[in-house]
């Protein structure tokens, strides 16, 4: 162990700053808890502005296509490993040895391409599935067609007038916002 | 360097420990994150520096990412409901851990009473573990690794092959 000491040695850095990023987010959230004033209020505890109230607990079960894809990471990432010995020591070799380690670096990757031309092709990525079930059972033409407007307890009022659209709004920005308020709301009667 | 060692092998330790006592899933995959940066640590100690690096890139991070799916995917939920009772599992752990501590100790006073010695260390310190050190291992036309690094791609694109099939089957059914 003596013999790779000023090895260890040069670590030293790093471990001051793992230390000290430690020590700062600790020292933010410990801090924040301490010096902050606490004085809960029912209207305080509620969701924050547009934020919703939580419906049942977090603790969902996932979708199967989140491991598929941390699957297909791990094997990039695997690649990733190997590209770094290949970074630091193609820069030190000569020109005849630069293109034989180029043609070995490229050769890896290429296969690997196939497969990633394959997850493309088999569309492993798609998030959404929804194209291919359109395809696969199309929707009737009834739920797609349009609807008659939702009422809400107001049927006694007659039936919904559509208002006209305005002649012309001026952009958002090129007016101020008052006239366009006003542009906006002028096609009320 | 000692004691940073002992530090090390404390928190390695401990962080274990508590990776298998407590009963919340995220928190065990948490601790098991402990562990392996501290693993990551010896190696650097043993001069293994490539190895230190991997250690964090795919175990810590990419690994640790499927623990934490399958965490998920399972919903383990309360965890009163995870308590195991009446396996025999408890009592072959501890029997098997017995023996494992057992056997430590023996080798080691085995070694220290017999005749062998361990091999003194090289004249030259020799930096192989170091990304340097690998690269110029692998990648030079001398040394006879440049196949297996090929053939390791292959590998790769099999591993990417076979999780699509697995988890796409169902698509593949309904595809015309």
């Amino acid at each position: 162990m003596s013999g790779n000491h000023g090895d260890i040695l040069a670590y030293v850095p790093l471990l001051v700053l793992i230390g000290v990023s430690t020590a700062i987010a600790l020292a933010m959230v410990v801090g924040s808890f301490l010096l902050g004033p606490k004085k809960p209020t029912a209207y305080k505890a509620t969701a924050y502005e547009c934020g919703m109230t939580p419906i049942g607990s977090a603790r969902e079960r996932f979708p199967v296509k989140f491991y598929l894809i941390a699957m297909l990471f791990i094997v990039f990432d695997i690649e990733t490993i190997f590209l770094y010995p290949w970074a630091v020591t193609y820069r030190a070799q000569g020109y005849d040895l630069k293109i034989f380690y180029f043609a070995e670096m490229l050769v890896f990757v290429a296969i690997l391409f196939v497969g990633y031309f394959y997850i493309l092709g088999r569309r492993a990525l798609d998030w959404d599935e929804s194209e291919r079930a359109v395809a696969r059972d199309p929707i009737s033409p009834e739920i797609l067609a349009p609807r008659p407007p939702i009422r809400f307890g107001n049927e006694k009022s007659g039936p919904v007038r559509r208002l006209p659209e305005p002649a012309h709004v001026p952009a958002y920005g090129a007016v101020s916002q008052e006239e366009r308020i006003a542009a906006l709301t002028s096609r009320r009667e | 360097m000692l004691i940073l060692f002992w530090i090390l092998a404390l928190t390695c330790v401990g962080a274990s420990i508590a990776m298998v006592v407590t009963q919340n899933p995220v928190r065990s995959a948490l601790y098991l994150v402990i562990t392996f940066l501290c693993v990551a640590v010896f190696y650097v100690m043993l001069s293994a520096q490539f190895l230190a690096a991997v250690q964090i890139i795919v175990y810590a991070g990419a690994i640790m990412v499927l623990f934490l799916f399958v965490i998920m995917l399972l919903n383990l939920g309360a965890p009163q409901a995870l308590r195991e009772r009446g396996t025999l599992q408890p009592f072959f752990a501890a029997v098997l851990g017995t023996a494992f501590v057992v056997m430590l100790l023996l080798s080691n006073s085995l070694v220290a009473l017999s005749k062998v010695r361990p091999a003194a260390p090289p004249e030259v310190y020799v930096p192989l573990g170091t990304v340097e050190g690998i690269g110029k291992n692998l990648f030079d036309p001398k040394q006879p690794w440049i196949l297996p690094f090929e053939i390791t791609s292959i590998l790769l694109l099999v591993a990417i092959v076979g999780a699509v099939i697995m988890a796409k089957r169902r698509i593949q059914d309904h595809t015309p």
